[in-house]
């Protein structure tokens, strides 16, 4: 038994004194650094640039294939992020919500060649086309400015929404058509980080008027039928936000509260009344009259309506319906 | 492996049979889960906003939801009136113009903008001028003298946008009644553009105060809603209080203390002349008329309880409406009559009650904290003002008939006294200012609660009463 003891002893020791010197001298572990992920965010004025940019791509192309010679010249030192860029994103939603601007010649852009571009961009080819966005914008400018000089009658607003519905139809030929082209841009747009000139935001369509003063597209009727929700609400939120501040609610009335005033309207093209709006709920108090006939006066106060032409059809005939419930 | 290989054939019928079958039911639960999950993922998204309807465009019209306007005032444009007299003209152009802005609902425009020089009244204005300056509504006018002396007034209000006549009328007042004619004039549009009727062509009947204020001498005066016109009814020699109109008549009843004893009393407007309306062995005070004019209801004090009585005045009989043994009083009548809203501390604090007309169906109205005393019905009918005293502020409110909907129109120290103009929707009540050198001045409010002013009075004034449309 001593032995035992002893025997037991000694190999305990043996294996603690093993363990301490080997555990120390392991190898540290190791866990392997992921690749970093190059993430890019893009803003709707970006995707603004880049139908902007698809907007000449025949030009586009011809002038890649002239400044092809000189690779030397173009490259630059630019952002590797860009260049370790992950695979070409996804192709555009067909209806996106930020107005474009264009010029004269929408209807004849052609879909480019799809086989021009490559499919992983060089950095010398992001620089062309980074040049290219520039001198495209440019080009567009003084393109639009010309057009200004020649076309004084109609309002700015339909005119921008006009192209931007045009544009909406044009991007859903072209998606489909250039694909490798569109990622090129995409990133050399990505790259350009010139502000945008002279091209309207979308939120503030109904607000400001456009700059611009190109030729009407697009007979009455338009081409265009479907209309997204965005649009829809865009096209009331235009109507709520000048009828609304011209609306003097009387407070005080009898059941002020619960008298709703529906008036229908009928549009010309041009956002101006077609005939004189009509109550569609008259009711007898002398109270409801005083409400129908502020709401008529504020719907009469805001013509010309800056609605869009190409969605005539849409609101060339119009309910509204004034309902003060939320401002007691 | 020779063993599984051996193993396999045995078990062919059942094991692997049995699994077999298994797993073709799962993978047939799996298809129908996945083909399921996808025919959900490839329907469209639901659209959000507008309410499922004919899509524009293809066969409905587009509805535009607007649930937000605007409480500014209505710009409307009043040039001076026509006439042969231009002061006198323009000074009635004025009042339509004081009138209306004080309302808080319109906006006279400055006359330097005005285009357009009004000069034939008969004549189509020119619409464009009046739209450049954001005129909404247009009030031409003509004021003078007929030969017989009287005064006369005529005008039209003009829709500026459609360039409609939405109005138009001719006065005739007695020749000394010049105010009146912009009075009448203001009420016509207002009731036009408002859809309420006006309140512009009335009197307020009120206590004026003057002298320190441990001794203030209270004397009954009488004033045009404006301020304009002050007449003292009452010498001061004796104390007055709580001066009320009859509805029908030009008549008002108030109290009066006659040596020691309140005492309820009428004066006939026109005559000045005063007639007792019961000698009471009690406290006396609060009368108000019916809204048909024929009978008072007043409070009566006794052996330390007040009641409600109710008396005729052509047969002076009275009628008791309440004897709870608790303080009833400050009863008002409803518009249509029926109903008598009162304020008592039966429940152990004040507060206000509604009974029938004959007393009967006595039930409480107020649930909030506070007391509440000098209950009014508005002439319109759909709501009871009030003061409302609550820790140590002084409210004057509003609520519905039934008791719901309480709100505070304005609070301050002292307040008191609500009285309601005769379209029910503005309020007048008197408030206190502090100190040694303050007193109660009188101010109008909306029922909105907005637009609150001071009522301009030679000195100070308490207990307003609104009287009836004077036309």
């Amino acid at each position: 038994m001593r032995g035992g003891l002893a025997t037991s002893v000694v190999l305990h020791a043996a294996i603690l004194g093993w363990a301490l010197i080997t555990i120390p001298s392991q190898r540290e572990l190791r866990v392997a650094e992921p690749e970093p992920i190059a993430v890019d965010i893009v803003s709707a004025s970006e995707l603004t640039k880049l139908r902007q940019g698809v907007r000449t791509a025949k030009q586009l192309e011809a002038e890649a294939k002239a400044t092809k010679a000189e690779p030397a010249k173009k490259e630059a030192p630019k952002p590797t992020p860009a260049a370790a860029a992950p695979p070409p994103p996804p192709p555009p939603e067909p209806d996106p919500p930020a107005p474009k601007e264009e010029p004269k010649q929408v209807a004849a852009v052609p879909p480019p060649p799809p086989a021009a571009a490559p499919p992983v961009p060089s950095p010398e080819d992001q620089k062309k086309f980074e040049e290219m966005l520039k001198e495209q914008q440019r080009q567009a400018e003084e393109q639009k400015k010309a057009e200004e000089q020649r076309q004084a009658e109609l309002k700015k607003k339909q005119e921008e929404a006009k192209k931007r519905a045009a544009e909406l139809k044009k991007k859903r030929k072209e998606a489909e058509a250039k694909k490798k082209q569109f990622d090129a841009e995409k990133i050399a747009a990505l790259l350009n980080k010139t502000p945008d000139k002279g091209s309207p935001a979308a939120p503030s369509a109904p607000h400001e008027p456009t700059k611009a003063k190109g030729p009407v597209l697009g007979a009455p009727e338009g081409r265009d039928r479907q209309l997204s929700a965005s649009e829809l609400a865009v096209l009331k939120q235009i109507i709520r936000s000048c009828v609304g501040p011209k609306w003097n609610v009387f407070g005080g009335g009898e059941e002020a509260q619960n008298t709703i005033v529906k008036i229908r309207v009928l549009f010309h093209p041009d956002g101006r009344l077609a005939a004189t709006p009509q109550i569609v709920n008259p009711q007898n108090s002398p109270f409801f009259l005083a409400a129908a006939e502020s709401a008529l006066r504020a719907v009469q106060a805001c013509e010309p309506y800056p609605l869009p032409p190409d969605k005539y059809n849409v609101w060339k005939d119009t309910v509204l319906t004034l309902n003060p419930r939320d401002m007691f | 492996m020779t063993n599984e290989r051996a193993a396999a054939p045995h078990n062919t019928t059942s094991a692997p049979g049995a699994a077999g079958r298994i797993a073709r039911a799962l993978l047939v639960i799996l298809a129908i889960a996945t083909a399921l999950g996808s025919a959900d993922a490839q329907q469209p998204q639901p659209r959000p906003g507008p309410a499922p309807g004919p899509r524009p465009g293809q066969g409905g019209p587009l509805e535009v939801d607007i649930t937000q306007g605007t409480l500014k005032p209505i710009p409307i444009a009043v040039p001076e009136f026509l006439g042969e007299d231009p002061q006198f003209a323009r000074e009635v152009a004025d009042i339509v113009a004081a009138d209306l802005e004080r309302s808080g609902l319109f906006e006279p425009l400055d006359r330097a903008s005005f285009i357009e020089r009004t000069r034939d009244l008969n004549a189509q204005p020119r619409f464009q001028d009046w739209r450049v300056i954001n005129a909404q509504a247009l009030v031409v006018g003509r004021a003078g003298r007929a030969p017989d002396g009287r005064l006369i007034a005529e005008f039209r209000l003009w829709d500026v946008f459609t360039g409609r006549q939405l109005a138009s009328q001719r006065f005739t007042v007695g020749q000394r009644e010049q105010r009146r004619l912009g009075h009448l004039v203001a009420d016509q549009v207002y009731q036009r553009l408002t859809g309420e009727k006006g309140y512009f062509d009335t009197q307020i009947v009120f206590i004026d105060e003057t002298g320190p204020k441990d001794h203030r001498n209270k004397r009954l005066a009488m004033m045009d809603q404006d301020g304009f016109n002050v007449r003292l009814l009452s010498q001061g020699r004796e104390l007055v209080l709580t001066p009320r109109f009859s509805p029908t008549a030009q008549e008002i009843a108030f109290m009066r203390y006659t040596g020691d004893q309140p005492r309820v009393f009428l004066m006939n407007l026109e005559t000045g002349q005063r007639e007792l309306v019961g000698d009471f062995p009690g406290m006396t005070f609060a009368p108000r008329f019916s809204p048909d004019g024929q009978r008072i209801v007043m409070s009566i004090g006794e052996a330390g309880a007040t009641a409600i009585v109710e008396m005729d005045l052509r047969s002076r009989q009275t009628r008791r409406l309440t004897q709870t043994g608790a303080i009833d009083t400050g009863p008002c009548y409803s518009p249509d009559g029926r109903n008598i809203v009162f304020e008592s501390d039966r429940d152990g604090s004040q507060q206000l009650y509604v009974m029938a007309a004959d007393g009967s169906g006595q039930r409480r109205l107020s649930s909030g904290e506070g007391r509440y005393s000098t209950p009014v019905w508005s002439p319109r009918g759909d709501l009871i003002a009030f003061t409302k005293q609550m820790g140590g502020s002084f409210l004057i409110g509003v609520m519905r008939t039934d008791g719901s909907g309480e709100r505070v129109l304005t609070e301050g120290y002292h307040n008191e006294g609500p009285t309601w103009a005769p379209n029910g929707r503005v309020l007048m009540f008197f408030r206190e200012s502090r100190g040694g050198g303050g007193g109660p001045k009188l101010f109008s409010i909306d029922l909105t609660g907005y637009n609150e002013r001071q009522v301009p009075t030679p000195a100070f004034g308490s207990d307003p009463a609104w009287s009836p449309l004077r036309n």
